[in-house]
């Protein structure tokens, strides 16, 4: 009796297959990429790959990288073909990890490049909250947006050291140390306001719009809000939280930001946006969003059963092709077997002995 | 039920007094005990007694959904938290120090003895100036006394250890400060817990130091 259910696959492999599935169920066409790529495409955007380090190698004088990200090669290695591009890809990504050692993670996305317009916008939405789904029934999808921090950092004059202080400060939801840094930086007194009320944001969708409203009477955020708001609208919102503190780089992303948690990591494990600024750098006018799950990174979260054969076969002088022939008798039966010299430790199912079949 | 991870030592048991009187108090709880973890249903709240430098460590892993550490630990760790409150207590300030007559000598790189390897490189590198880090992990002051460093760059409370052994503060570099700290996925689950408990503690420190 063959196993049909893939019981036998592990929960990494499961999410993955039915992750797939969901993308192909939308339409996206999986995008497949080679392993390493030019070592100058991760160091010239460094800070988009959150500083990973790089494992690089030279082949023939030239210095190339294991992929450390998806979107990047994606970005380079696509072609603007004129229409709008809806992918999904399931690649390992390679890094260094803190302590010198060396890390293969798998990672499974989405990318939207072309005219990403409110609608692609919605169903890629709708996509991360059927991923986030899928890995756990609770979660939350964070949303924040760079032009709203762009403009409240712009409106306080901060550049530099500065700005990257305030960006810490909402990173870390760290009200104390920006009001010290308010006042010994005379920072406008209504607009650090308006800073702080972003930081101390109320998790509640309605309290949250009441004051992002009240600061687009400092500073004009009107656009912003109502791109959020729509979104969380089309989408339903029950899941959705607007929180500035997943923060994103805004020399590459330009619009919506996204961070998915789900129960039980304690880390985010899914994370994207808009990303029209990383485009332009690789010189395309088009415009761009996506998405990305760690699956490696989350299924050290999901413990797996060790799977246990049905039943062992037990053999030490006896002619491999008796063996042989008696193990895939048992197989054909429906019998998981495993073959061995001897029972393996901890072992308590049925073990069987092939002199016993003499 | 919101699990914090507290530094043993007396800090530590300032902090879980603090708890107490917000409410968050632990019938467990005995100063005495060499129990590690204590837990209290009715309240809502288990602690545990790490070592100071581990809070960080604890809750950004998420063994711990909140803790409580100095400013100094989480800026050389980088520890990746919410920094909720500034709970003003355990304060001091990162300085250089060095022997009362030293004078710098800028055609060679400045030896630097130190225990914050990071936060040291980093200040330093934000002034350009080139150092030579000697990593060490405790009595810090007698590396210039002895020949060992140039300077020192470490966390200054009263001075009075500086001062007995003839040195001074050259720069202060940064305020430390004791901060009540949670993890980001953690917060996203039980926000409305944690930030109830910050509130109530926040009500008890005052909000006049801000």
């Amino acid at each position: 009796m063959k196993d049909n259910n893939f019981n036998f696959l592990t929960k990494e492999q499961k999410l993955s297959i039915n992750l797939k599935a969901l993308y192909k169920s939308y339409g996206y066409n999986e995008f497949r990429l080679p392993g390493f790529d030019e070592y100058s495409l991760y160091a010239d955007n460094q800070s988009f790959i959150g500083g990973k380090d790089v494992v690089s190698f030279s082949v023939g004088g030239k210095l190339l990288a294991l992929r450390p990200d998806v979107t990047l090669s994606i970005i380079k290695n696509g072609k603007s073909l004129g229409n709008t591009q809806k992918l999904f890809y399931d690649e390992k990504v390679y890094r260094r990890t803190a302590r010198g050692g060396l890390a293969e993670v798998s990672q499974i996305g989405v990318e939207i490049i072309g005219d990403a317009d409110i609608v692609s916008e919605a169903e890629l939405c709708s996509l991360i909250l059927k991923t986030l789904a899928e890995v756990n029934g609770d979660f939350v999808l964070d949303f924040s947006h760079t032009g709203i921090i762009v403009k409240l950092l712009d409106s306080l004059n901060l550049n530099g050291s500065n700005r990257t202080f305030a960006v810490k400060c909402l990173e870390g939801k760290n009200v104390h140390d920006f009001i010290r840094f308010a006042k010994n930086t005379n920072l406008d007194e209504s607009k650090t306001q308006a800073f702080m009320s972003l930081i101390n944001l109320s998790a509640r969708s309605a309290e949250a719009k009441l004051t992002l409203d009240s600061i687009n009477k400092i500073i004009d955020i009107s656009e912003e809000i109502d791109e959020m708001f729509s979104l969380i609208e089309y989408v339903g919102g029950s899941r959705i939280n607007i929180d500035f503190s997943i923060g994103g780089d805004t020399d590459y992303y330009n619009g919506l930001i996204f961070k998915g948690y789900v129960k039980g990591v304690p880390h985010a494990v899914l994370s994207g946006g808009r990303y029209d600024k990383l485009l332009s750098k690789f010189g395309r006018t088009e415009k761009a969003m996506g998405f990305a799950l760690y699956l490696g990174e989350l299924c050290k979260y999901l413990q797996d059963e060790q799977s246990m054969p049905d039943a062992v076969l037990v053999y030490s002088d006896e002619s491999p092709s008796a063996v042989l022939q008696m193990a895939e008798g048992l197989r054909n039966n429906g019998i998981k077997l495993l073959t061995c010299k001897s029972v393996p430790a901890g072992f308590n199912g049925k073990i069987y002995y092939a002199e016993n079949f003499k | 039920m919101i699990k914090i991870a507290l530094p043993k030592g007396r800090l530590g048991e300032k902090v879980y007094s603090l708890l107490a009187a917000a409410g968050y108090g632990c019938a467990e709880y005995s100063p005495a005990s060499r129990k590690l973890i204590f837990c209290d249903d009715k309240n809502g709240v288990s602690y545990f007694w790490v070592k100071p430098s581990d809070v960080g460590v604890y809750v950004e892993l998420g063994a711990a959904d909140m803790g409580v550490a100095g400013k100094d630990v989480l800026d050389e760790a980088r520890t990746d938290v919410y920094e909720l409150l500034d709970l003003d207590i355990g304060k001091c300030k990162m300085c250089v120090a060095a022997k009362k007559d030293f004078k710098e000598d800028f055609t060679r790189p400045l030896r630097v003895a130190t225990k914050f390897v990071n936060s040291a490189e980093r200040y330093y590198s934000s002034i350009s100036r080139e150092i030579q880090i000697i990593k060490l992990n405790g009595s810090i002051e007698l590396a210039p006394v002895l020949g060992l460093s140039d300077v020192i760059f470490d966390i200054v409370e009263t001075g009075t250890t500086l001062k007995q052994n003839d040195l001074c503060v050259l720069h202060e570099v940064s305020n430390i400060s004791t901060r009540l700290i949670a993890n980001k996925a953690a917060y996203k689950f039980q926000r409305g817990d944690i930030d109830a408990l910050t509130a109530k503690i926040k009500g008890i420190i005052g909000y006049g130091n801000y």
